[in-house]
């Protein structure tokens, strides 16, 4: 049995995917530029053709950080939110992200439904980037399938937000990823620094096994993502090296 | 009339054992305190009770009165519908009072087989419904009103004939008020025709323009302007059926066909559309509008046929449609575009968004479709508004500034600040939304000043310094107070207005 193992079976995986998803993936995706997050997802970033959740506190901010960087393609982006008059999504603050305002098209849905069905109607659509749901509840496996299918039948990135919810959502479902986004007190003490702090963890990804956790920090003066550690040991490692 | 008719509908579909007999019937209204007769049957009419008599008196004519309270509001929405319903015969039709109808049937009367037939058609199915209708046909709104109204079995006014045909008729019937006609009765002046050989100055002086202005509207010298329910449509298609139509992919294909017919007319006319209405008139007399609308000119009937099929299918087509009308109430000018061997890329990027962008307005309405746009202005809750992607001009630049939350409150919210460290600094521990945030880093602040070219009473309070704060969690938080008049904050009050990520 032998000769299945290694490239054989690796192309016979490829066949039975073929068979079951008929329409080609391609194996694009959404670099969040920063190595070791990327070189982790299976796909080298956030795939395309399918649909990731975001939880977490700062589940917004980080929805926002990937519209800035689907951005870069110059394709529309999509978000869906539910028509709350209270507050609203302020554009000089998705700037800051480098979201350009000309390619966001905000639909306001009166109900959860409504915004499932814009989701699914956005993914569809070849000429979307990128589009964002959010949503208060977490969905159900059937609506998550709906919306991944609709995802793979349009190559486009779906991003299903559940924007405050920290607990660890349990329900099944078919999303490809799941984040979780937290809020973090910045490293300097007393003063915030111009930065924006985050635990990122990625609860669940296909074939990575156990769930991974970095430290990033966004910076708004410079609009880059790097990692905690990175920044530190970097100024740390610099002077040996030199 | 219209009124009992309607109460007599209403309560057959409440109680359909009871079998209307007949019977005097009054609707009754109040008005200063006195309760009087707003409409009666014909029964009624035949004791002698008249409309806007008072119920003692009618009462007094005949005690076995049926007396039922008034509903001018279910009135006024039936005239509607018998408005819509009738549609089918006319694109132009309006509503005349509390219990008339103008139509305009110039050019439609042929396809009924001509003006007594489309009335004799018209007055048969409004029975049918319950309704007892007069129509009258003349060239003139007055005329076909007066001879509507007090013409008896004549209904029809050949062109040019309404002099002849109105002198007989009582002078009332020239819509004046009763008040008006009461006075010339006086005088002796019972007819129109009497009218015709007066002085008009005489009549001006007297009773006020309106008398001989009505009257020449009604012989057709002075032109009387009337409103149309409905804008007409520039381009319209119809199809009846002989047998009433109820399956989903019949009436879908025969709209494909009434889009085509239209599509086509738009082409010969380089016009694309922009809103369409279709009105679907079924069997049993109701009337089902759906409205559409795009964001740019279209003319592809399949593409147009797509965002029907969201609210067709909520359509109920009861026991069948009989007709369906479709009309292009928006139209833009459209040009010929050339097919292109060698695509653009782009060109073929920005149609699929377009009616990615149709379909979602016409479910959740264009106006929760929206963009951002700037606005130039150095206020948080100013400087952006949402804009229907329907609208013009939304390119804008957005100006550099600080950084700003990503996501703002409508109002700010009031926080009650729990500790304070005095001397300019924002408050220690907070409480807002019964949640207590103990903040452990602070940036700011920075002052922003009302406009004081606008009156904006937001701002009313004089500039606001805003600080950027997190608590120990990692939250982060856009607070302000407010400056008093000499430059001092007010550090008792603080406020929330947004969320940064």
């Amino acid at each position: 049995m032998n000769i299945f193992r290694g490239k054989d079976l690796r192309a016979l995986k490829a066949q039975i995917h073929e068979i079951e998803r008929p329409k080609k993936r391609r194996s694009e995706s959404l670099t969040l530029g920063l190595k070791a997050i990327d070189s982790t997802l299976p796909e080298g970033g956030i795939a395309t053709s399918a649909v990731h959740e975001v939880t977490g506190n700062s589940g917004n901010g980080f929805a926002a950080f990937l519209a800035g960087q689907a951005c870069r393609s110059n394709r529309p982006i999509l978000w869906c939110v539910e028509n709350d008059s209270s507050k609203m999504l302020y554009g000089p603050g998705l700037g800051v992200f480098g979201v350009k305002m000309d390619l966001l098209i905000i639909v306001r849905c009166l109900r959860t439904d409504e915004i499932l069905w814009a989701m699914e109607e956005g993914l569809k659509e070849r000429s979307i980037g990128l589009v964002v749901g959010e949503l208060s509840k977490s969905v159900s496996l059937t609506a998550s399938r709906r919306l991944q299918l609709a995802a793979e039948s349009g190559c486009t990135i779906g991003l299903i937000l559940h924007d405050g919810v920290s607990e660890e959502i349990a329900a099944p479902s078919a999303v490809t990823t799941r984040w979780r986004v937290d809020s973090l007190p910045t490293l300097k003490s007393g003063t915030m620094n111009n930065k924006t702090h985050w635990g990122l963890s990625l609860c669940r990804c296909r074939s990575v096994a156990e769930e991974k956790s970095w430290d990033v920090e966004w910076d708004n003066a410079a609009n880059t993502l790097a990692l905690v550690s990175d920044a530190k040991c970097g100024t740390l490692a610099s002077p040996n090296q030199a | 009339m219209l009124s009992v008719e309607r109460w007599h509908r209403q309560t057959k579909h409440d109680s359909k054992t009871k079998k209307s007999l007949p019977a005097p019937i009054v609707l009754t209204d109040y008005t200063n305190g006195v309760c009087f007769v707003s409409a009666a049957n014909h029964d009624a009419l035949a004791c002698g009770v008249t409309p806007r008599m008072s119920l003692a008196d009618a009462r007094a004519l005949e005690p076995n009165l049926k007396i039922v309270p008034a509903d001018s509001r279910a009135d006024t929405s039936m005239l509607e519908k018998i408005a819509k319903w009738t549609t089918r015969y006319t694109p132009w039709v309006a509503i005349c009072g509390r219990d008339g109808l103008w139509l305009d049937i110039s050019g439609c009367a042929h396809l009924l087989g001509g003006e007594d037939a489309m009335i004799k058609d018209l007055t048969v199915n409004l029975s049918n419904f319950g309704f007892t209708s007069r129509f009258s046909i003349a060239d003139t709104p007055g005329a076909a009103w007066a001879m509507a109204h007090y013409g008896g079995e004549e209904n029809l006014i050949a062109p040019g004939a309404q002099r002849l045909a109105l002198s007989s008729l009582p002078i009332i019937a020239l819509r004046i008020g009763d008040s008006k006609a009461a006075e010339l009765i006086r005088l002796g002046i019972r007819s129109i025709g009497d009218l015709y050989a007066l002085p008009r100055a005489a009549i001006a002086k007297r009773f006020g323009m309106v008398i001989g202005e009505r009257l020449d509207q009604a012989l057709g010298l002075m032109p009387e302007p009337i409103s149309p329910r409905r804008p007409l449509p520039r381009y319209r298609a119809e199809c009846s059926f002989l047998e009433p139509v109820s399956r989903k992919e019949n009436i879908e294909a025969c709209l494909l066909q009434l889009l085509k017919d239209i599509c086509s007319n738009l082409e010969c006319a380089s016009q694309g559309v922009r809103q369409l209405i279709l009105d679907l008139f079924l069997v049993e007399g109701a009337t089902k509008t759906l409205h559409v609308g795009t964001v740019r000119p279209v003319r592809e009937a399949k593409c147009i046929a797509k965002l029907f099929a969201e609210p067709l299918s909520k359509i109920d087509s009861g026991f069948g449609i009989e007709t369906m009308i479709l009309s292009a109430q928006v139209v833009e000018p459209l040009t010929e575009s050339q097919i292109n061997i060698l695509v653009d890329e782009r060109d073929e990027e920005i149609i699929p968004l377009a009616s990615l962008l149709d379909r979602l307005g016409s479910r959740l309405n264009f106006e929760h479709v929206t963009r951002l746009v700037p606005r130039a202005s150095h206020l948080p809750d100013r400087a952006m508004r949402q804009v229907s992607v329907v609208a013009r001009n939304t390119q804008g630049s957005w100006p550099e500034t600080q950084i700003r939350p990503l996501v703002l409150l409508d109002q700010p919210e009031s926080v009650e600040s729990i500790t304070g460290v005095g001397d300019c600094q924002p408050p220690e521990v907070f409480r807002w939304r019964q949640n207590k945030y103990s903040v452990s880093a602070t940036e700011g602040p920075e002052r922003i000043a009302p406009e004081w070219w606008r009156r904006d009473r937001a701002w009313s309070r004089g500039p606001r310094d805003y600080w950027r704060v997190e608590d120990e969690e990692g939250r982060r938080f856009w607070l302000f107070c407010e400056c008093r008049k000499d430059g001092q904050c007010n550090l008792s009050h603080w406020y929330l207005h947004g969320f940064f990520a």
